[in-house]
C-alpha cells in the first residue's frame, strides 16, 4: 500500500493536462510520412513473410537433395528456369529448303 | 543451422491483417504519446516505426482480449528508454523543442489549445522518463494504476510512487511557469 497519499493536482495543472488529453491524436503529424510509412511496413510484414518462405524453400530443398531425393530442389530449378526457345528449336529442326 | 532462421512461425493471414489495421489506426497515438514521453521531433518518426516493428515481433504475445494502445505505451516507453540509453550524451535541452505561442495573440480559441498544449508539453519535460511515463498513462490516457504497473513492467508500488512524484514536480512546474508568465 501507499505510504503517502496521492496529491491531486493543482487546478492549473489539471486544466493543462486536460488540454493535452484533448488534443487530436495527429496533431503535429506529417501524413505524408506516416503513409509512406503504412505502406512500407505493410511490405516489411509481407518481405519478411517472403523470406521466411525463401528460407523454408532453401531449406526444403538442401535437405530434399541430401536425402538422395533430389526431387525438390530439382523442381525448384525447372520452376526457376527460362522457358525453352521453342521457336528456334523448332527452327533448327526444320529441313533446309 | 539456417534451419534457426525459420524458428519463429508466420503470422496467419488474419493475424496479419490484425496487425495492418491496428499500424493504420494507431500510428497517431503512438506518435503522440512518443512527444508526451519526450522524443525530439526529428526522431519521433523513426522511433514510432521501432515501436510497431517490435510490436510486429511480439504480435503473438499480444492478447488481443486486452486495449491495445496500453501495450503500445509500454512498447513505446521501452524504446525511447533503450534509444536514450544509447544516446546518453546527445541528449539536446528538450525545453528548446517547445515553441510558446505569444500570449498577446491568445484570443483565438484554437491557439489558446495550443498554448495549453506547449505548456503541458513544458511541464512533462520536466518529469524523469520513468515517471513521465506513469504520468502520462494514468493522467492523460486515463489508464488505471494496475494497468499501468502492469504494462511498464514494474510493481504496483512503485507505479504508485511514481505517480505521486510525478504529480508533485508537474505541480511545481506548473506554478513556477504561471508565477513567470505573471512576472512582469
Amino acid at each position: 500500500m501507499m505510504d503517502e497519499p496521492l496529491e491531486p493536482l493543482s487546478a492549473a495543472a489539471l486544466t493543462l493536462v486536460l488540454a493535452e488529453r484533448a488534443r487530436p491524436d495527429d496533431a503535429g503529424l506529417p501524413v505524408e510520412a506516416v503513409l509512406a510509412r503504412v505502406s512500407s511496413t505493410v511490405g516489411l510484414a509481407t518481405r519478411a513473410a517472403l523470406w521466411t518462405k525463401v528460407v523454408i524453400g532453401a531449406v526444403s530443398a538442401v535437405v530434399g537433395a541430401g536425402l538422395g531425393g533430389g526431387g525438390v530442389y530439382w523442381r525448384m530449378t525447372q520452376q526457376a528456369a527460362p522457358p525453352a526457345p521453342v521457336a528456334s528449336a523448332a527452327a533448327a529442326s526444320a529441313p533446309d529448303p | 543451422m539456417a534451419q534457426t532462421a525459420v524458428s519463429r512461425p508466420l503470422l496467419t493471414p488474419e493475424a496479419q491483417q490484425r496487425f495492418t489495421s491496428v499500424y493504420r489506426a494507431e500510428f497517431p497515438y503512438v506518435w503522440k504519446s512518443l512527444g508526451r514521453l519526450g522524443a525530439r521531433e526529428r526522431e519521433r518518426e523513426d522511433l514510432a516505426h521501432d515501436v510497431f516493428t517490435t510490436a510486429f515481433r511480439h504480435w503473438d504475445a499480444y492478447d488481443a482480449a486486452r486495449p491495445v494502445r496500453p501495450w503500445l505505451f509500454g512498447i513505446a516507453y521501452r524504446v525511447l528508454l533503450d534509444f536514450r540509453r544509447k544516446r546518453q550524451n546527445q541528449m539536446e535541452d528538450v525545453m528548446e523543442r517547445v515553441e510558446l505561442a505569444d500570449a498577446a495573440r491568445s484570443a483565438d480559441d484554437a491557439l489558446a489549445a495550443q498554448q495549453a498544449w506547449a505548456l503541458a508539453a513544458r511541464a512533462l519535460d520536466a518529469l524523469e522518463l520513468d515517471r513521465r511515463a506513469v504520468f502520462v498513462m494514468h493522467e492523460i490516457d486515463e489508464r488505471p494504476i494496475p494497468e499501468v504497473a502492469q504494462e511498464l513492467g514494474i510493481p504496483l508500488n512503485t507505479a504508485y510512487s511514481r505517480l505521486r512524484l510525478a504529480r508533485r514536480d508537474f505541480n511545481q512546474k506548473v506554478a513556477e511557469y504561471q508565477t513567470g508568465r505573471m512576472a512582469p
